[in-house]
């Protein structure tokens, strides 16, 4: 089951944070889904392959050719753009 | 007195001139302004591209032009399904301002055929939900009974057809998400084969599980919608290289008869309301009486473990999908930052609701080192087994055939104090996903308190035509989908 720690952990792995006062209602949840997990203990899975995706198809391939999209308006969608570059907050300290 | 008519009524009078597009559009704007203030289905409009759009195929068919099917038809589409140049929120503080840069290639493929987009619907945010209550901005209410949710993903594309403002909509449908408001707004809603219709363009939740697909009040519009918007897609790599049948066409030439349809007990029994496997039960009868299905009640024993296993894989993957939003390229940025982690922790957490913050958590927890085995790698193991049994299945049955939902429509924030208890309303849809299965829900029955109730239909992979056929059939024998609910004008 999800404890505080385990839920720091993933906080950190998944670049979110949970106010103290808030675990709770986000632990009972997921530890109800994962409780659910063990009507799985039916199934004998030993020899079971597991089922990604049920695309039968092979990747589909084609020639490395730049095709042009048109104007993607990226400017518009950035939140913060400088000499056409994304700009973020300083990776390395001065 | 157009907001009563199937597309294809509206198409014909269209052609035969008694109508012009103009005119219907702006008929589905009156509906919308008397309406959406207290209904909610819609995010965004758009009048004046829609309206353009009209006045052009009015033209082109005064001018003697030939036009498709259902040039000239509005439609909604789900708020996470671009459109060039207009909002795709997905209702989420995470996408409130972002500007489609591009047009989904189903969008393409309605304008191909002068289909017009009016608006942008509401959903659960990144389509996480069953009831638009997850979505940032507002719930969407049922038409039928405004102190119940419309259901979800889709609710917001169910709801306005439903309440008959304009014809036809898509949605997106990855645990049910287009069935579970199909059946409780009372309307046909239908989840292709997954591989039949392209995603390109789709905002991504679980890309094993995604399809779009369409809804409509009658089978015969959701047949000819799903025929514009089928086929192979190079800008999807999972879009599957088959042929597109006319599925409006093939609708009234039954390939066989009776259909054999397998019901799986344990989606008939104590998890469901009585009223709803009741309804299922008249629904099956009538088809039986008429000499068009034989049916029988099989074990499906996987069945059990559909929901355990989605909110194990769509978490999952939507954990990957969604890292995609970071605050450096599009989305929400947070103000006043400070280190490039600070970033993109504050703008994820700020942009992102709970339940989207909830799975996302269990997702990456699933992945992550030390229980990858132990919950994703079983999950994935299962969907095998999951798999082999409808193949089996199918080897027997034409159909499988189950109720939509364990119960009608709920009442808002019913689910509100325990989320998990929502996630069981999938219980019946999830398993198309699962085995990636064509599935429509249509309406049969309504509730003691006058709540539509619906019929699903689970089909052979790439056999759309077999569940519309029946389907067909049945609004033939039945007229659960020519109610409308009370308070909806003409």
């Amino acid at each position: 089951m999800l404890t505080n720690d385990d839920l720091d952990k993933v906080l950190r792995l998944a670049h979110l944070a949970v106010e103290d006062s808030e675990k709770a209602q986000y632990l009972a949840p997921m530890n109800d889904v994962l409780k659910r997990m063990k009507k799985l203990d039916d199934f004998d899975l030993s020899a079971v392959e597991p089922t990604a995706t049920v695309y039968e198809g092979e990747t589909p391939m084609r020639e490395d050719i730049v095709v042009d999209f048109g104007d993607l308006t990226i400017e518009a969608n950035a939140p913060d753009i400088e000499d056409n570059c994304f700009s973020v907050p300083k990776i390395i300290a001065t | 007195m157009t907001a009563f008519k199937s597309a294809l009524e509206l198409s014909a009078l269209l052609q035969s001139g008694d109508l012009k597009s103009t005119e219907l559009v702006q008929s589905c704007f009156s509906q919308i302004r008397e309406q959406d203030s207290h209904l909610k289905a819609y995010v965004s409009l758009m009048e004046d591209a829609a309206l353009d759009q009209a006045d052009e195929i009015d033209k082109k068919r005064a001018n003697g032009e030939r036009l498709p099917l259902l040039a000239g038809i509005p439609i909604a589409i789900k708020d996470n399904i671009n459109i060039t140049g207009t909002r795709t929120t997905c209702s989420s503080k995470m996408l409130e301002n972002y500007v489609s840069p591009y047009n989904a290639t189903v969008i393409s493929k309605l304008h191909s055929q002068g289909l017009i987009p009016i608006g942008k619907t509401n959903m659960d945010e990144f389509a996480m939900g069953s009831s638009t209550e997850n979505s940032a901005f507002f719930t969407t209410l049922n038409p039928w009974n405004k102190a119940c949710i419309p259901g979800g993903s889709s609710g917001g594309s169910a709801a306005t057809v439903s309440a008959r403002q304009v014809p036809l909509s898509l949605g997106s449908d990855t645990g049910g998400s287009i069935r579970q408001p199909a059946s409780f707004c009372g309307i046909v809603g239908l989840k292709p084969t997954y591989g039949r219709v392209s995603r390109f363009g789709l905002v991504a939740f679980a890309s094993s599980l995604d399809q779009i697909g369409p809804f409509a009040t009658t089978v015969e519009d959701t047949a000819a919608l799903l025929t514009v918007i089928c086929g192979k897609d190079e800008l999807d790599s999972t879009s599957a290289p088959v042929s597109t049948p006319d599925f409006l066409t093939s609708l009234k030439t039954p390939s066989k008869r009776p259909f054999h349809v397998g019901v799986p007990r344990e989606l008939m029994g104590k998890e469901m309301s009585p009223e709803v496997v009741q309804s299922t039960r008249q629904a099956l009868n009538l088809l039986k009486e008429k000499g068009i299905i034989t049916w029988e009640e099989i074990d499906l024993k996987s069945l059990d473990t559909c929901v355990a296993i989605y909110y194990i894989i769509a978490p999952a993957e939507c954990s990957a999908n969604l890292s995609r939003f970071d605050g450096v390229r599009y989305g929400h940025r947070a103000k006043g930052t400070d280190s490039l982690r600070d970033m993109y922790i504050r703008s994820r957490t700020e942009g992102f609701g709970e339940e989207v913050k909830r799975r996302i958590i269990l997702g990456t927890y699933a992945l992550s080192s030390g229980y990858y085995d132990a919950y994703y790698l079983k999950a994935q193991k299962m969907r095998t087994i999951i798999r082999q049994e409808f193949n089996d299945a199918f080897k027997r049955f034409d159909v499988i055939a189950t109720p939509s939902t364990p119960t009608p429509a709920f009442k808002l924030t019913e689910h509100a104090s325990n989320p998990t208890t929502m996630y069981v309303s999938d219980i019946a849809t999830i398993a198309a996903n699962m085995t990636g299965l064509p599935a429509m829900s249509i309406p049969c029955g309504f509730s003691e308190s006058g709540l539509p109730l619906g019929l699903q239909l689970i089909g052979k992979a790439f056999d759309e035509e077999t569940i519309l056929q029946l389907g067909y059939q049945f609004q033939s024998l039945t007229d659960y989908h020519q109610q409308v609910p009370k308070g909806v004008c003409s």
